[in-house]
């Protein structure tokens, strides 16, 4: 059972839900940086949530199935998706017969898109999770990214069905706007804490799957940088020097330097992953009950995050 | 700054700060000269004690982030009880690890020799004279923050991080040394590289280089760089 991948996207790997409990050994989490889109994708395929499936950065792969499959793709609006000619539509489940062509081109707005099989894919456990983190090559096909050429395989999953009815997605759109933060550790470094939630931040060009950075607006902070290095996590905001704030990703380095001025509450924390270089947006101050609050709603909303 | 934090008692010193809705911080006042070793065993107690957590221990605090919430204090609080740092070994591992400072692995020795105003010679020796621990492990997969580094080659971080450091850079910042075990990004100047792979870990996680370990430097020559490179 075999796809073969005849376009690549600009970087698509292999994620589940990523390599947890390894922090410890510095060894990051990586995982789906949308992965509330990821878990629905493979709930729409009533599959194990952890599953494994391809996560596209803007522009997505074109993939010939050598197999009939199932594919449910979520995330980023795509502008297109066809097999063979005709279009196919996101967050539904959708039959590739074999010998057909998958093709995507690129997200109309946000960033990530995950494309999710009814099939497992094979790719390398480390730690137990199959997760790409790529500035170490763990994980996924090769501890890379998938390759033109490449053929990738996967195998029968019976045994690992989900036992539930499949979930059907209501279509809710992405909304990255506004993130909602509880303060950081080092908060009061912060010279104008009411700056910070005026501000519109801008996504820099440098971000990638371990930040995403922000440039032109600057935020008032006092450190002298000589901060000994603290835990740090995905959703976890740094400041460095520059006023320049940093939102970690999913391949979020275990610890770090830079002020800790805010974290994203567990509910928006997949939507660090939709954030797309030039977006805008603000940060909102929350109190720690209405971010308890927020994933008691997320979890109504999408009860499959139960497990995340 | 946190939203409420308490004080309590164990066989030693806590302060467990609510950071978030998710996460937790512990502070210990432990006079024990080992302190980053008894961070380390501590976190990886916590660890051990419950499923859905993850613990990151640096050189002055715990972190807990837990994925369920509202988190459980009385959980966290009942595991700190049952620690007994004197079970943990108190046989520290030693580890020698030879350096290769020869120029073409060390991209930052010729600026911070011109920084510090100490010849190339003087700045290796200093490095590889001294004995240092393992105070911390994380930032990127493999890398180790040892300490104490004499003061007298104590250098800031690179103004710009690089992108990817070679796998096994050796490199200096401020009063510590690390060991780029995997490559990857790095803000630290570097002045060598080791043949030896530190980090090999398998599949339960356990690693050759944590908090506690007693490590000391040996300076190897190209030829003894590559021969050791070619039996890994």
């Amino acid at each position: 059972m075999t796809i073969q991948v005849l376009k690549t996207g600009l970087q698509t790997t292999v994620q589940d839900l990523g390599r947890m409990r390894s922090k410890h050994i510095g060894i990051p989490q990586s995982g789906s940086f949308d992965y509330l889109s990821a878990a629905k994708a493979n709930a729409i395929l009533n599959r194990p949530i952890n599953s494994p499936l391809l996560e596209c950065t803007m522009t997505g792969p074109s993939l010939k199935f050598l197999e009939d499959m199932d594919v449910c793709i979520t995330g980023a609006t795509v502008n297109q998706i066809t097999v063979d000619d005709s279009s196919i539509n996101q967050n539904t489940l959708v039959h590739v017969k074999k010998g057909s062509i998958l093709s995507t081109d690129i997200a109309k707005d946000h960033l990530r898109f995950y494309i999710a099989f009814s099939k497992s894919i094979q790719a390398t456990e480390f730690l137990n999770s199959v997760s790409t983190y790529l500035p170490a090559k763990f994980g996924g096909l090769n501890g890379a990214t998938i390759q033109k050429g490449q053929m990738i395989d996967f195998k029968e999953t019976q045994s690992e069905a989900y036992t539930g009815d499949p979930w059907i997605e209501n279509g809710e759109r992405i909304e990255t706007s506004k993130i909602r933060v509880t303060q950081g550790p080092e908060f009061n470094l912060l010279d104008a804490s009411s700056v910070l939630f005026e501000t519109d931040f801008i996504v820099s060009n440098d971000s990638n799957r371990m930040g995403v950075r922000t440039v032109d607006n600057r935020i008032p902070i006092n450190d002298q940088g000589s901060m000994i290095s603290k835990p740090i996590y995905p959703g976890i905001v740094q400041c460095p020097q520059d006023g320049l704030p940093i939102i970690l990703g999913a391949d979020a380095q275990t610890l770090g330097g830079y002020p800790r001025i805010l974290q994203v509450i567990k509910a928006e924390r997949h939507l660090i992953g939709q954030l797309r270089p030039n977006d805008h947006f603000r940060f909102e101050l929350v109190s720690i009950p209405e971010a308890l609050d927020a994933w008691e709603n997320l979890k109504i909303n999408y009860p499959f995050v139960c497990e995340l | 700054m946190a939203a409420k934090s308490l004080a309590m008692s164990f066989n030693f010193n806590t302060k467990i700060s609510v950071i978030a809705e998710d996460m937790l911080e512990l502070r210990l006042h432990v006079s024990h000269i080992n302190k980053s070793k008894f961070y380390w065993h501590l976190a990886e107690h916590l660890l051990n004690s419950q499923n859905d957590i993850e613990v990151i221990a640096s050189e002055e605090v715990i972190s807990i982030r837990s994925k369920v919430i509202p988190m459980d204090i009385n959980k966290i609080e009942s595991a700190l009880s049952s620690f007994e740092f004197s079970l943990i070994s108190q046989i520290d591992h030693k580890l020698e690890i030879p350096i290769c400072y020869e120029d073409v692995f060390a991209s930052d020795l010729k600026e911070i020799s011109k920084q510090l105003n100490l010849s190339t010679q003087e700045i290796t020796d200093i490095h590889s004279s001294a004995s240092y621990e393992v105070k911390a492990i994380g930032f990127t997969p493999g890398f180790s923050y040892l300490g104490d580094l004499d003061e007298k080659i104590a250098v800031p971080r690179l103004s710009k991080p690089r992108v990817s450091t070679a796998v096994g850079s050796v490199a200096i910042a401020n009063d510590r040394t690390g060991i780029y075990c995997l490559g990857g990004p790095g803000g630290w100047p570097i002045i060598g590289a080791t043949p030896i792979n530190l980090f090999n870990p398998d599949d339960t996680g356990s690693v050759t280089l944590i908090p506690g370990t007693k490590v000391t430097f040996k300076k190897i020559s190209m030829e003894e760089f590559i021969m050791m490179q070619s039996r890994n």
